[in-house]
């Protein structure tokens, strides 16, 4: 082509397309204008091209700037919102949280921990753990390395030391980032506050070995107490020593003040029992009022009984209680010690002070009595006297004997008093007072009572029919337990109606002889059975009056049919002005209270005749009859003349 | 197999009489592009010249032959085989929803006329009222699993006005046209070479083809601030920002080019699905890489059989940022194939294509069908 350069392929194909060649100039006008165009069109369409690209560019730049824009914002705003809401979430944890680098350096804490550590973490920022708290130096040491190998490190207690010198026990771990692959080593330690929950653990164990009123031992505790010392008494073959002590009275404290004041007396007599016992001693509260002391390496039996003095001692200080203290309680303690045996155990040993306890009060109370052979013998002949008593029910060998009771006035028999006996083989008649306690204590006063009422009941049937029959009575002892247990009331309702053929009891030929004690045991309770046993027509009488501590104020609750004065005061009646002024006193309560007083083993004419000269309203002893069994004593009760004088 | 092309401007420029006389027969298949505003006169020509031919064909955006653009306002590619006969249908849409059933019923009388051998398949269809995947979806579910389908849709210019599909020498409007060329040998390319740029935008409303958002925003909006002062130009000039549909990276991302817009509704009509909830991105590109992509569509399709016709599909946005040089890549083609003689084809709203084992619809590309037969077919019906 010459001098012709070589042409764009588009200004080529142009050429081509209207029919010219680069070579020569056109000669057709018409296919240069058609080629002027096509040029023209590719220049435009070039200048379009560069224009869509340079605005597609400008847009998307102003479009990608705001989006990055926004995304920033955003992000920003998201990255606010997050470490607001995880600032909140760190510092609303009740854990303690530490944060720290790999170097076990701070680089924060949330709010449980400063107040647990008691700092700022302001103040401590890339300042060492150790600046803020201590541990024991292996557990440093492995929770450093812990931190600088990103492991788990793990204390499920651990007690720490902090500044101010206190010491605080925690559950601690370590739990290292999960960006520590990323090259960030350090995590978070956790500090849970261990204190509360041990002191809840403490307050559990102890609320289940303390008693909570008085804040010694309770009686599950002293007893494995008692059992460990047994077992250190099997070792070192040293004795211990129990000492069972009983308050006395502590009932009429609680009676006449309140529980409340008894509750105080239990409290002001547990902590002068703790200040004579010795601080090598146990002492805790079994139950009620009695109380538990074990001693143990007992070399010197001398020290068990002088600690049981001691104790007595100050139990016979008044105790001032109620509000300003202006209650003023008198007790005293009845102790029983025993001492261990090489093959004892916690139940033997406490038997055997309870039975020493029980003597102890048996002789008086405000006293201690040893277990001792004797004791041993005594409490094995009660066991066997227990166990024949029991035969003797099973085999009918009990009787009921009734022992006329006159009139002061002419001799004439005004009634009779139903009497258990039990004739011992070869040893004569058990005296009654015996029978009865030994009935209680075995536990056959029940079926005993029942069958002195069903004699009783029968012998006052057998009297019916018979002159003045509606003027005389038949009295039947009724044994405290009895009365305590419900119903005793309906269970004579019973016995009075027994046998469609048999006529009710006239009202006022069955009477009930009941102790002060047994009446005044609880009084509310009496004073309801006794207005029942009213409303059938059956009489009470206060029996063995005088010898008990009943509150005179109670008797007005009731309305007695009479008053048995003990038989140790007529004895004395002849001899004894005081004895004739109890009586004389009771004679008049009797008569002001509505009831006929009688007084109990008249054996003389003597006496006879200065109880009837007092006012005695009836008599009833040997003067006029011993206990006779039925038969002879309706024999009695035909026969006016055999027992008048 | 044998083939040559006819071309017509203002009178045939080939032999027409000398070619129906070498070529027409039932074995022999017309493959029509041609101007939207052509007369019926050289069509009713042609049909009569070739009556015992199968002619099909549609309206373009632009006709390809011997390899070139050219300013004929028709061309036919006719194509006589060896080996079994050439069979049409043609059908007409009701609406665009109807799409896939409209592919359902294309195909299910396709096989009917064939007694079932297809072999391959040309469809050309409506430009405008058409859901292209739909349309594909609906061929492929009745036609024999494998069977390659390949054409495109009907252009009109640069106006996105009229289209229309030919059967034999009737023209018509939502039409649908099908050509089964038994016994052939058929393969595919395709090349786009457009590059997303921008933010990835969520299709946040869409019904379908026709979409409402983007973003939240409505997406007419976001194409006349890209497009700026050719914003006067749409639809047309919407086609240099085609929308790319983010997909897995197991399958190719599909291209989607603006048919319609809508300015009252303030919406877009692509020639396929823009579902709602997915991850879109505007296209761009430069000449280069069209012809680039050109030319490795070509070499994908290529065949040593030199007997060979190709069909080359391309998408009219090409053609829009080609310009001037709109030959280039037709010349790319060309290059690759080796031989332009027989390259005919047309500018479309949409190509279809079965390249790379998806057959599907193609948007903003060019696509290549290379058909041969048999060897023991070559030497025409009788050999």
């Amino acid at each position: 082509m010459g001098d012709v350069p070589e042409l764009h392929s588009v200004l080529g194909r142009q050429l081509r397309r209207v029919g010219l060649t680069p070579a020569a100039p056109p000669e057709d006008v018409a296919k240069w204008r058609l080629f002027l165009q096509r040029v023209n069109a590719a220049y435009t369409d070039a200048d379009q091209q560069q224009y869509l690209h340079d605005r597609a560019f400008d847009v998307s730049s102003a479009e990608m700037h705001r989006l990055t824009e926004e995304l920033r914002k955003a992000n920003d705003s998201q990255l606010a919102l997050e470490r607001d809401r995880l600032q909140a979430v760190f510092d609303s944890v009740s854990t303690g949280l530490v944060v720290l680098d790999g170097e076990a350096r701070l680089v924060d804490l949330n709010q449980a921990a400063e107040q647990l550590l008691g700092v700022q973490a302001a103040d401590h920022r890339a300042a060492s753990l150790w600046s803020v708290l201590v541990m024991d130096e292996a557990s440093a040491l492995d929770l450093e390395n812990a931190c600088r190998a990103n492991q788990l490190w793990t204390r499920p207690e651990i007690l720490l030391g902090l500044r101010d010198g206190s010491t605080v026990p925690v559950s601690s771990q370590f739990t290292p980032l999960s960006s520590a692959a990323h090259g960030e080593a350090g995590g978070v330690l956790t500090l849970t506050d261990l204190t509360e929950r041990k002191e809840a653990e403490f307050q559990t164990e102890w609320l289940a070995s303390h008693d909570q009123l008085t804040g010694l031992m309770n009686r599950t505790a002293i007893f494995d107490r008692l059992t460990e010392a047994l077992g250190r008494t099997r070792r070192f073959g040293v004795p211990c020593a129990v000492l069972f002590i009983d308050l006395d009275h502590f009932k009429l404290v609680n009676d006449t003040l309140g529980h409340a004041v008894g509750d105080e007396l239990l409290i002001a007599a547990a902590k002068r029992l703790e200040k004579v016992v010795r601080r090598v001693d146990a002492l805790g509260r079994f139950g009620g009022d009695e109380f538990i002391v074990v001693v143990e390496r007992v070399n010197d039996i001398g020290v068990v009984d002088e600690l049981a003095e001691r104790i007595a001692a100050t139990m016979r200080t008044s105790f001032a209680l109620g509000p300003q203290g202006a209650e003023l309680a008198y007790v005293s303690a009845s102790i029983g010690t025993a001492i261990s045996q090489p093959d004892s155990t916690a139940e033997d040993l406490l038997r055997d002070a309870d039975l020493a306890l029980y003597e102890a009060k048996r002789h008086g109370r405000d006293r201690a009595m040893a277990y001792d052979q004797a004791l041993r013998r005594k409490v094995d002949e009660r066991v066997r006297l227990e166990r024949q008593l029991r035969q003797a029910c099973d085999a009918g060998d009990l009787e009921v004997a009734f022992q006329p009771i006159c009139s002061s006035a002419d001799s004439t028999v005004v009634g009779f008093e139903a009497i258990v006996r039990w004739q011992r083989p070869g040893r004569g008649w058990m005296p009654q007072q015996e029978l009865i306690t030994l009935a209680e204590e075995s536990g056959t006063i029940q079926r005993i009572g029942q069958f002195a009422l069903e004699r009783g009941v029968a012998f006052a049937r057998s009297l019916q029919g018979r002159d003045g029959a509606d003027q005389r009575f038949v009295s039947i002892n009724v044994s405290a337990l009895q009365i305590d247990r419900e119903g005793l009331p309906e269970q004579i309702a019973g016995f009075m109606v027994r046998g469609l053929d048999s006529m009710p009891l006239p009202p006022g030929t069955l009477r009930l002889e009941l102790t002060e004690s047994a009446l005044l045991s609880d009084p509310e309770e009496s004073e309801v059975t006794v207005a029942r046993l009213g409303e059938l027509g059956v009489g009470v009488m206060l029996d063995d009056f005088g010898t008990g501590h009943g509150s005179l104020t109670n008797l007005r609750r009731f309305r007695l049919a009479g008053i048995k004065i003990d038989r140790s005061f007529s004895a004395q009646v002849r001899s004894s002005a005081e004895d004739r002024a109890i009586i004389k006193a009771v004679i008049d309560l009797g008569h002001a209270l509505g009831a006929d007083v009688i007084a109990e083993g008249v054996d003389d004419d003597d006496q006879r005749s200065t109880l009837t000269a007092m006012g005695c309203d009836a008599l009833q002893g040997e003067v006029f009859s011993s206990p006779l069994p039925a038969e002879q004593a309706l024999g009695t009760y035909s026969d006016l003349s055999r027992v008048r004088r | 197999m044998k083939a040559t092309t006819l071309r017509w401007d203002d009178g045939w420029r080939d032999d027409l009489p000398a070619a129906a006389a070498e070529f027409d027969s039932d074995h022999t298949a017309v493959l029509v592009f041609a101007d939207r505003r052509l007369d019926q006169a050289p069509i009713d020509e042609l049909a009569a010249a070739f009556g015992n031919s199968t002619v099909v064909g549609c309206s373009t955006a632009g006709q390809i032959a011997a390899g070139d653009l050219v300013e004929e306002p028709l061309v036919a590619l006719v194509l006589q085989l060896a080996g079994a006969q050439p069979c049409a249908v043609g059908i007409t849409m009701t609406s665009r929803e109807d799409s896939r059933e409209a592919g359902e019923r294309l195909a299910g009388d396709l096989l009917t006329a064939t007694s079932g051998e297809v072999g391959a398949v040309l469809v050309f269809s409506d430009g405008l009222h058409v859901n292209g995947s739909d349309l594909v979806a609906g061929l492929l579910s009745r036609l024999p699993a494998g069977t390659g389908v390949s054409g495109g849709l009907a252009g009109d210019g640069s106006e996105f006005g009229v289209t229309w599909v030919l059967h034999g020498s009737r023209r018509w409007e939502q039409g649908l046209v099908a050509l089964a060329l038994p016994g052939t040998v058929v393969t595919h390319g395709t090349g786009g070479g457009w590059e997303g740029f921008g933010p990835h935008r969520i299709v946040t409303r869409s019904e379908g083809n026709v979409l409402l958002e983007l973003d939240h925003r409505p997406a007419l909006e976001l194409y006349r601030d890209y497009l700026g002062e050719l914003a006067a130009g749409l639809p047309g000039s919407a086609l240099m920002f085609p929308l790319a549909i983010e997909s897995d990276s197991e399958t190719p991302s599909l291209v989607r080019t603006v048919l319609a817009v809508d300015e009252d509704s303030r919406t877009m009509t692509f020639a396929g699905d823009i579902p709602q909830g997915s991850v879109v991105r505007l296209m761009r590109t430069t000449k280069d890489r069209l012809v680039d992509a050109a030319s490795r569509a070509a070499r994908q399709s290529v065949q040593q059989d030199t007997s060979s016709v190709s069909i080359a599909v391309s998408c009219v946005g090409r053609r829009l940022v080609l310009g001037e040089r709109t030959g280039e890549e037709l010349e790319a083609v060309t290059e690759s194939l080796g031989d332009g003689d027989h390259v005919v084809g047309f500018y479309s709203y949409g190509e279809i294509s079965s390249a790379a084992g998806f057959c599907g619809l193609y948007n903003q590309t060019m696509t290549i069908t290379t058909i041969s037969e048999p060897p023991n077919y070559r030497d025409g019906p009788d050999g």
